[in-house]
């Protein structure tokens, strides 16, 4: 187990490194300016020059990546260009929302899909089959951001019941803090549980044929202990695998709910940072946000051998 | 199963739920009962139509800092509703018979929000720093010329040209004339200002990036004798606490203020207005923007040619095209004159080379022109989306009569650099913000939108500053507008405003030349 873990430590620095040239380079060649976006639009060559010059962005391609490296392995992602603070200010000012955001947009998605999809297992090819498969399809069949603006106009415009924008801290009351959480966590869970749910109906199935539930049948155990017992458990590695994608996807994809919503989370921060071409910004950025979905996945491996003591017993993942 | 069946149950209680206090809610939205007394209200919600990169005065000429920060700060003199200049934090002046020194006597007693008192050293560092930042400043001023403080109240600068519109300069909207203390402008950096202190009603508290600005009443603003008119006057706030949310999505902004999120919405699509002017909890009102007009690259490429940009002009359908950029027709304004009309440097003269529609004689000008059929590259954003209707409808017209155009969409950062080399580009439809002042229109500022160079321009802005009174300057400014249509110099569309809403509780909310609450209230 230690060697495996070692093994994946050694690999998410590899990843990581090349992610960094991949970043940097790209970011850099990308068209735009910072210096012209902050100036706005009537400022001169030479005013456009002079900030360039004093932001550092006429050095060499190669002497800035070194510098951001540098920087960066010191737990330095440099300073923001637009935001007057520095770029690890910067995520932690945005992580808490986004990340609260995905956590129950995730809970909704499961507390839906799992149900859902054991319901579907359960009565294969009858009436709650049908109403799940339907439900979930509805689901794959729009964008977040189609629920997100069709919940803003009945829950935010007709029923004047839940804000359509914005976000409050737990400073500004508990009810405050979650209302503006509901609506987008909604719209997120939504295009979620769909995937989860045929993904837990299929494992379902596939284990609800396996020899050990039918003897387990012939045993005369009931139904609701032979899925909660030992199909769902058995079928729950393959839903683990699924989940993890799905919660990595949500911290990386909100930004469609974030900038909706006026969230000012990672999402939102992203599209800022690309739209302004804040160059600190944005690579600070998308290596966290890489280092997140390394580290969901690397918790989600990690999880298999709780969940199975088969990869527990022989060590293998 | 049972199971099953208990989390149904919980499931449909969430949704009950959820539907109660979506009821116990939908009553909020009252119309306002007012009595014509402006009283005080705890809260303002505002959303903003556009994210600013920075809240520093001089930096950028983005319009979204102006509308942004414009409570903070004020200047020496501010325009009044008729686009003059009127004093603000000046008491009075005096200017010698060349309009080259000017001297300012500062009002006493105004005093910052950090609590110091106004003097001549902030007056001096802050209009200094503005010299070195403002585009409009070299029309007027020399470089090296400099403000002095004569006395703790009294400041003057001498000017080795004349300049009879240096006020007009002085109180351009974008990278306005802002006076703040010395100790900010020496703290400065190549970012911006760190610190938001100025004389104005509305006291900087935060700034949430990408989210909103919060700000107070400040409490000791000194007010000028003088009622509010446009910017000058007496900017009392009557709100205790004001936010200015940054929702950057027009259709939410439209959700928020039906909604009751918002007291007041910047920039409304226009598709949204018949909703909006159906549900009686709203009001509308309209905010001038500027004018719509295509930049013309003049420097190389085919619009060098001034055939070529004379055939452009008589291709573009006016009509057809403003009704693709602005649909709702009561919120344009159609007149040649590259001057708002609201103000007075408007004019008419040159207007018969404007909207010909006469693509007969734009066919004769091409061809006479030597045109070699070179593709026009055309910019356009997404950013604008209306800019890119607009484009599409300019470049159908210039088809027509010959011309092969070659459209290309970028975003907003993109089409910003591209702007600024004319090698990259020939054409850009898209709107300039208000000008104050000719010498301030974009179109004359070399290296501008455009780069014109033309010596016609340059010597009748040297003139006009020289004229003996300002309707002369005016007669000057008149025939270089006739000449800079005739020379299609850029192909001037027409001005325009934008829709801002309001909750039917807001009062005397009266947007200028952009977002401005000082006197609205709230009386529900």
């Amino acid at each position: 187990m230690k060697k495996y873990v070692a093994k994946r430590i050694v690999t998410i620095i590899i990843t990581l490194f090349v992610l960094s040239l991949f970043i940097f380079f790209l970011t850099h060649n990308t068209s735009g300016d910072p210096a012209s976006n902050m100036l706005g639009s009537d400022a001169t060559s030479e005013q456009v020059q002079a900030l360039r010059d004093e932001l550092g962005l006429n050095d060499s391609l190669i002497t800035q990546y070194f510098r951001w490296v540098g920087d960066a392995l010191h737990g330095e992602l440099g300073d923001s260009y637009f935001r007057q603070q520095s770029v690890v200010a910067s995520i932690k000012e945005c992580i808490v929302p986004t990340l609260e955001l995905s956590f129950y947009a995730e809970m909704l998605a499961l507390l839906l899909a799992i149900p859902g999809g054991i319901l579907a297992a359960r009565y294969k090819g009858r009436f709650w089959d049908w109403s799940v498969s339907i439900f979930a399809l509805i689901g794959l069949s729009a964008p977040c951001f189609i629920y997100g603006l069709l919940l803003i106009l009945y829950f935010g415009v007709d029923l004047k019941a839940l804000p359509v924008s914005g976000y409050k801290t737990f400073a500004a009351g508990t009810w405050n803090h979650y209302r503006y959480l509901i609506l987008p966590a909604i719209s997120m869970a939504l295009t979620q549980a769909p995937l989860l749910t045929r993904i837990t109906r299929s494992s379902m199935i596939e284990v609800m044929n396996s020899d050990y539930i039918k003897t387990a049948k012939a045993k005369g155990l009931s139904g609701t202990k032979i899925l909660g017992k030992h199909a769902f458990r058995n079928a729950f590695n393959t839903i683990l695998t699924v989940l993890g994608q799905s919660v990595g996807s949500l911290v990386a994809g909100a930004a469609v709910i974030e900038t909706l919503f006026n969230i000012p989370g990672m999402g939102q921060l992203v599209v800022n940072a690309v739209l302004k071409r804040d160059y600190p910004l944005i690579q600070g950025l998308v290596l966290v946000i890489s280092l997140i979905y390394i580290i969901i996945n690397f918790i989600i491996d990690m999880l298999y051998g709780v969940v199975d003591p088969r990869i527990r017993v022989t060590g293998k993942s | 199963m049972r199971k099953m069946r208990k989390l149904l149950c919980v499931l449909l209680t969430a949704m009950m739920m959820l539907s109660l206090v979506a009821c116990g809610n939908s009553s909020s939205g009252t119309s306002g009962n007012d009595n014509g007394v402006a009283t005080e209200s705890d809260l303002l919600k505002v959303a903003m139509a556009v994210n600013p990169p920075t809240l520093d005065p001089w930096l950028s000429t983005a319009a979204a800092v102006r509308d942004t920060n414009r409570g903070i700060y004020e200047g020496l003199f501010e325009l009044d509703d008729k686009y003059e200049p009127q004093p603000q934090l000046c008491e009075s002046y005096t200017v010698d018979a060349t309009y080259q020194e000017w001297v300012f006597k500062l009002r006493q007693g105004v005093k910052f929000h950090n609590g110091k008192e106004m003097k001549a050293e902030d007056v001096v560092a802050s209009l200094n720093c503005w010299l070195e930042n403002n585009i409009a400043v070299p029309s007027v001023v020399t470089a090296g010329e400099k403000f002095e403080k004569v006395d703790d109240y009294t400041v003057k600068i001498t000017l080795t040209k004349p300049a009879l519109t240096f006020l007009n300069v002085l109180t351009s909207p974008c990278q306005f004339a802002a006076i703040m203390p010395a100790e900010s402008v020496a703290s400065r950096t190549s970012t911006g200002v760190t610190e938001y202190i100025g004389t104005g009603p509305m006291k900087f508290e935060e700034w949430k990036q990408d989210s909103y600005v919060r700000f107070t009443k400040f409490a000791d603003y000194s007010a000028p004798s003088t009622t509010l008119s446009g910017e000058a006057g007496d900017k009392t706030i009557y709100y205790k606490e004001i936010y200015y949310y940054i929702v950057t999505d027009s259709s939410i902004r439209t959700a928020g203020i039906q909604s009751g999120e918002y007291d007041i919405a910047q920039t409304i699509s226009y598709d949204d207005l018949d909703q909006l002017k159906a549900n009686s909890d709203i009001k509308l009102t309209k905010n001038d923007v500027g004018n719509y007009a295509v930049a013309l690259a003049k420097t190389e490429g085919p619009f060098s040619n001034e055939k070529v940009r004379q055939a452009a002009a008589y291709a573009v359908d006016v009509d057809e095209i403003m009704a693709a950029v602005v649909p709702n027709g009561d919120y344009v304004q159609k007149y040649s004159s590259y001057m708002s009309k609201n103000g007075s440097w408007g004019t008419d003269s040159g207007a018969q080379y404007w909207n010909q529609k006469d693509t007969t004689k734009a066919k004769q000008l091409l061809q006479e022109s030597g045109y070699d059929g070179t593709p026009i590259v055309m910019l356009s954003t997404t950013a604008y989306p209306t800019w890119v209707d607009g484009s599409l409808i300019l470049k159908k017209e210039l088809e027509e009569v010959g011309f092969t155009v070659d459209l290309q969409i970028y975003d907003w950062a993109t089409m910003l650099q591209m702007k600024k080399d004319p090698s990259k580009f020939d054409c850009a439809l898209l709107w300039w913000p208000m000008a104050t002042v000719p010498t301030a229109l974009k179109i004359n500022q070399t290296g501008q939108d455009g780069w014109i160079t033309f010596s016609e321009v340059t010597d009748a802005f040297t003139q006009m500053n020289a004229a003996s009174s300002m309707d002369d300057a005016k007669k000057i400014w008149a025939d270089t507008n006739e000449f800079l249509l005739k020379t299609a110099s850029s192909l001037s569309l027409s001005y325009f405003s934008e829709p801002y809403a309001m909750s039917s509780s807001v009062y005397n909310f009266n947007p200028f030349i952009g977002m401005k609450i000082y006197g609205t209230y709230t009386n529900k």
